[in-house]
């Protein structure tokens, strides 16, 4: 078969990013994926983003990635989550049209430059010297290339699960990609397996929707990709419903015929997305559970049952959904089910996913134990960024802790012993305070515009908002208001007025009063139209100065630690005062600094000054000793 | 989150406590001289390069003097760890070394960790590379050795305690966190008055640990008790009354005692090394007079000093010469006012003079024993304030774990400070986040991954 730069096997939303990207940056690719017609389908949840998930987008989005145009054009229910709480923790999410988005997905990869796709199925890679030569299909194809992306999501011997019924498939009504695993697994991979799982979808005209609580979507909704204008797509409400003890009856009741409780699944499951019948053994004591009816188009009947995953037999699906009153003639168009899949634990994979033991092979998404659309698709789109750059002899694109969640993510992916799907969560970004939704494109643009990815027009206008906030804080540094222009907004809010004049920034630090009502007393800003997000970031910067600066504080701190690089040739085994355990975690993963070193757990702190005392011993022995030179 | 060792200027004690009557203080890094000048009355510069100056050391810029001392200063490179290094000799007295190592923190040093200075000199290459096995062996065994004390009685309890208290801090940073990544779980949320009040609890029950401080250091090392006062109002009788024996001769002849005398109390069970002195007062006598001298020395390493008036008569010329020193001292050493002789008659005025010092004032007789209780009372709360000695009392022996405590305590009511002012959840979070940091130097670390497996294994999270 013809060359190409790069195969990316998988369709996925991990695959869509991959390949997007390397045919972007001008290299030859070809996307290999059992079925054209379901590239960028979702699988599970008909939604993208939410909390922490939303940060994802927005920063796939600034670094010129293709998930948030997606769903800026598809979706049906935009919504800013934790509203209630600072801006640091805000989070976009919106229910898709699930057609749609796998129909605008698709366009965008059939009219990409540099780009085919070929139906197949990859089962093995090629390697020669220890490096990518070709990619092996099932049919007996070989592609020759340069870079293989593999994001093949659950097909790995996928084997999904309904009550004791189970089958090889990689999603409901799909084969299983088999041979892949095992060609891995000889190549010198480690392998395991992990479990996930989805709700029944129903009929939306079974619903009684007097019975259930309307969810409003946000007006006007505000959309993810930083390119995107205003979404003119109609929107549509969401709605919740409970279960109740008849519906934990019910699934009790089937529990002997549970794939999980009957010890045929073997793969870990998320704990942060239970099923339902875990949550009824594993809460007795709570009364109901919370459902979401999340509607998956205005064309499509489907109706997806957010918060009831299961992998009952059928009857017993059938028969709790149906105790919730607002469900009570439901209609299931398809079944809940667990699904199976082999992944590779990802110590295996380096900082720009590459993995350590065959170069110019990549892993990105669920392959890596992780979960979710953002997740594969932030790990998608960083593996095809790191496998352009290389070839074209640039260098690779590491986001560190302290700028976004996707550095975070893959950070936390090649330092942490990963034990069930990874999904990621604000707590696990130290620096939350730093890495707003808002401010992605002011952290990560330059990045994605130098890639190759990020359009000049988009760049200049996040250029011309950067200037903007920066004059914007300059000019409120300077800005004294007095009592008289004050002190009538303060009784209007209820809080304390001043006795003499008070700098601006300081009356921006009490919470009940925003920096749009205090510009509105000073007579240098009263009339002036000052764009909103711009009133927004130094709103932020200026409410949030102590705690901001401490936490840059720690990141200077952290990147302090990062500057120790250790040397590739460093044997652990042979530092005797070091403790075993930290001997065995460095040597298996390999870190690139000091700072990686002391993330990675089980490394102990004491085994990590160890380490530094081995790589100044390394430097001196190739330097010559330097004790004897400085005397 | 793990430290490493960084080029921040360090301070700790290089002598071991209690091995003699010098303590050293080792203060290692760029900013060593900028940060100890400033207490100093004698600056260290160009001039005393390698030369031991004497002077005096204080609190803070301008602050209280907190001992003599001799300080040496040895520029980098030519250093053991090849940085300044400023050496301070003080006396060997706890109160002392605390004083000095909290002023040069509170100037910017950093506590080193163990083997941090072996590491500082190895990194700056004054030791041999051959040494670089050696070199790592001594950080693990300090910090083996570190552990090997943390599984002591006293610190074990203490560490079982600080876990508790972790574990009710992840509670609450828990729900926290709840409220901002499950938010939509529908999960019961804690009303911000029940955060605020479990906050200050547990800052409450921290400072309860870190004032038995004290405590637990006088258990470690013993009190240095001083009985102070002009000759024959009874410094000796009243050794001899709180030993229930004849150890120091009484008499009536003023100057009886010359040198000090040493005796081992248990008063209320703390275990005190008394010291009864030769009177203080102006004398000609050449002996009496070093009598005197080494009194005041004694006053300078002890933990409580008696001073001990006649309050059968008024004060004369000695009697203000000892509340001078009383005052001169006070910061240092804590006292406890005596006054003997009520057997004969009680003084108003005296008592009136002595009342309005603030300190502690016990009336008794040292010849009949009548008030002993009293003193005894005095002198154990005076150390160690209400505690209880019951041998299961977790307390906090280690200046390491007393700033961790401390940082801990700050972090929390940081925290109920920014909640009183509005401020929500994500920033309420970074400061109990630096509490359970902070706590983590002695209970071991708390990751994120900590906080979400407690997530999980208490709420139904997930839809
Ligand atoms: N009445 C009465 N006499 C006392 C009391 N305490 C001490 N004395 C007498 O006071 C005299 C001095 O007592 P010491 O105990 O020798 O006094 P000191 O303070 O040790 O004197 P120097 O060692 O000379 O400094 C002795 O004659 C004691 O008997 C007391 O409480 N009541
Ligand atoms: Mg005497």
């Amino acid at each position: 078969m013809n060359y190409y730069d790069v195969v990316v096997a998988g369709g996925g939303h991990a695959g869509i990013e991959a390949a997007l990207a390397t045919s972007r940056m001008g290299l030859k690719t070809a996307m290999v994926t059992l079925k054209k017609e379901t590239i960028g389908k979702m699988s599970c949840n008909p939604a993208i983003g939410g909390l922490a998930k939303g940060h994802l987008v927005r920063e796939i989005d600034a670094l010129g990635g293709e998930m948030g145009k997606i769903i800026d054009a598809t979706g049906i229910h935009f919504k800013i989550l934790n509203q209630s709480k600072g801006p640091a923790v805000w989070s976009p999410r919106a229910q898709a049209d699930r057609l749609a988005y796998m129909h605008d997905a698709q366009h965008r990869i059939f009219t990409q430059e540099n780009l085919d796709v070929i139906a197949g199925s990859v089962t093995g890679v090629e390697s020669e010297n220890g490096a990518v030569k070709a990619a092996q299909l099932s049919d007996g194809r070989i592609i020759p290339c340069r870079s293989i992306i593999l994001t093949c999501g659950t097909f790995l011997n996928g084997c999904i699960h309904v009550g004791l019924n189970n089958m090889a498939s990689g999603r409901a009504g799909e084969e299983a990609a088999k041979g892949l695993t095992e060609n891995l697994i000889d190549l010198g991979f480690k392998t395991g397996r992990l479990k996930t799982g989805t709700p029944p979808r129903i009929h939306i005209d079974s619903i009684d929707f007097d019975l259930v609580e309307a969810q409003l979507p946000d007006d006007p909704p505000v959309p993810f990709s930083f390119q995107s204008g205003p979404i003119e797509r109609r929107q549509m409400n969401c709605y919740i419903t409970y279960t109740n003890q008849k519906t934990h009856e019910a699934l009790l009741s089937g529990i002997d015929r549970s794939p999980m409780y009957s010890g045929i699944i073997t793969g870990v499951g998320p704990r942060y997305c239970p099923s339902i019948e875990d949550k009824v053994v594993r809460f007795a004591d709570k009364d109901r559970h919370q459902i979401f009816l999340e509607p998956e188009g205005f064309d499509n009947p489907e109706v997806y049952v957010n918060g009831f995953s299961t992998s009952l037999p059928a009857d017993i699906q059938e028969k709790a959904i149906r105790t919730v009153d607002a469900l009570r003639n439901a209609e299931i168009l398809r079944l809940g089910y667990a699904v199976e899949y082999d992944f590779f634990p990802s110590y295996q994979i380096n900082a720009t996913l590459e993995t350590k033991l065959v170069e110019n092979l990549y892993f990105a998404g669920q392959i890596c134990g992780t979960s979710g659309y953002e997740e594969a698709a932030a790990q998608g789109l960083m593996a095809g960024i790191n496998a352009g750059l290389k070839q074209q002899g640039r260098a690779p694109l590491i986001l560190d802790r302290s700028e976004a969640y996707i550095g975070v993510l893959i950070d936390d992916l090649i330092n942490k012993t990963i034990l069930e799907p990874y999904r990621m969560f604000t707590s696990r970004a130290e620096f939350r305070l730093l890495l707003r939704h808002d401010n992605a494109d002011l952290r990560l643009m330059k990045k994605g515009f130098a890639v190759g990815l990020i359009p000049e027009v988009a760049y200049q206008s996040m250029l011309a908002r950067k200037a903007e906030t920066e004059t914007l804080n300059k000019r409120i540094a300077k800005t004294v208001i007095t009592p008289a222009q004050f002190n009538p907004l303060a009784e209007e809010k209820e809080t304390s007025g001043i006795s003499q004049n008070t700098p601006l920034t300081k009356l921006v630090k009490r919470p009940e009063i925003t920096l749009r009502e205090l510009l509105n007393c000073a007579p240098d800003f009263q009339d002036e139209h000052v764009d909103p997000n711009t009133v927004a970031e130094v709103e932020f910067t200026n409410k949030y100065a102590g705690f901001l600066d401490r936490q840059q504080a720690l990141v200077d701190k952290f990147k302090e630690m990062e500057k120790t690089v250790i040397p590739d040739n460093l044997d652990y085994q042979n530092i005797a005062s070091m403790s075993a355990e930290s001997r065995e975690k460095l040597t298996q993963i390999r870190p690139r600094n000091l700072g990686q070193a002391a993330r990675i757990s089980g490394v102990r702190q004491s085994d990590v000054t160890i380490l530094m005392v081995y790589i100044e011993k390394g430097r001196r022995s190739g330097k010559g000793d330097v004790s004897r030179e400085t005397g | 989150m793990k430290h490493l060792p960084d080029s921040h200027t360090i301070v700790a004690l290089s002598t071991p406590l209690g091995s003699g009557a010098i303590a050293i203080i080792r203060l290692s890094g760029p900013d060593a001289l900028d940060l100890i000048n400033p207490l100093l009355s004698k600056s260290l510069g160009e001039d005393n390069i390698r030369l031991a100056t004497f002077a005096e050391i204080c609190e803070g810029p301008g602050g209280k003097t907190i001992d003599q001392v001799v300080v040496t200063w040895f520029q980098g490179p030519r250093s053991y760890t090849g940085e300044d290094i400023v050496e301070i000799s003080c006396h060997c007295n706890t109160l002392i070394i605390d004083a000095i190592i909290s002023a040069l923190v509170r100037q910017g040093a950093r506590i080193a960790e163990p083997g941090e200075f072996t590491l500082r000199a190895f990194l700056k290459g004054k030791i041999d590379l051959s040494q670089a096995e050696a070199v790592a062996d001594i950080i693990n065994a300090r910090t083996r050795q570190s552990l090997h004390q943390s599984m002591r009685h006293l610190e074990g309890r203490l560490s079982e305690r600080l876990k508790e208290i972790s574990g009710e801090v992840l509670n609450y940073l828990s729900l926290l966190e709840i409220n901002l990544d499950f938010s939509e779980e529908g999960i019961e949320v804690m009303p911000m008055a029940e955060l605020s009040r479990r906050i200050t609890r547990t800052a409450g029950q921290l400072q309860e640990l870190l004032n038995t401080y004290d405590y637990g250091r006088y258990l470690q090392e013993g009190i240095q008790m001083t009985i102070l006062g002009k000759p024959n109002v009874g410094k000796s009788s009243l050794l001899n009354q709180l030993l229930q024996k004849e150890r120091a001769i009484v008499s009536e002849i003023p100057g009886t005692t010359r040198d000090y005398i040493e005796a081992n109390l248990d008063i209320e069970g703390l275990a005190v090394k008394a010291v009864d002195t030769a009177g203080i007062r102006k004398t000609e006598d050449r002996i009496e007079a070093i009598g005197v001298e080494r009194t005041l020395q004694q006053l300078d390493s002890a933990d409580i000093a008696l001073a001990v008036f006649e309050g059968n008569r008024e004060l004369d010329g000695d009697d203000r010469a000892l509340l001078q020193i009383i005052r001169d001292h006070r910061e240092l050493c804590q006292f406890v006012v005596v006054l003997n002789k009520t057997d004969i008659a009680r003084n108003v005025e005296t008592e009136k003079t002595l009342q309005p010092l603030g300190i502690p004032l016990v009336a008794l007789s040292a010849k009949s024993g009548e008030g002993i209780g009293a003193l005894k009372k005095c002198i154990k709360e005076s150390l160690i304030g209400e505690q209880s000695l019951e041998s299961e009392e977790i307390v906090v022996t280690s200046a390491r774990h007393k700033k961790a405590l401390a940082q801990t305590i700050e972090a929390l009511l940081h925290a109920d400070q920014s909640l009183h002012e509005g401020a929500s959840d994500e920033i309420l979070a970074v400061d109990i986040r630096l509490a359970m940091d902070h706590l983590g130097e002695i209970t071991g670390e708390t990751t994120s991954e900590d906080v979400l497996n407690h997530i999980f294994g208490n709420f139904c999270i997930g839809k």
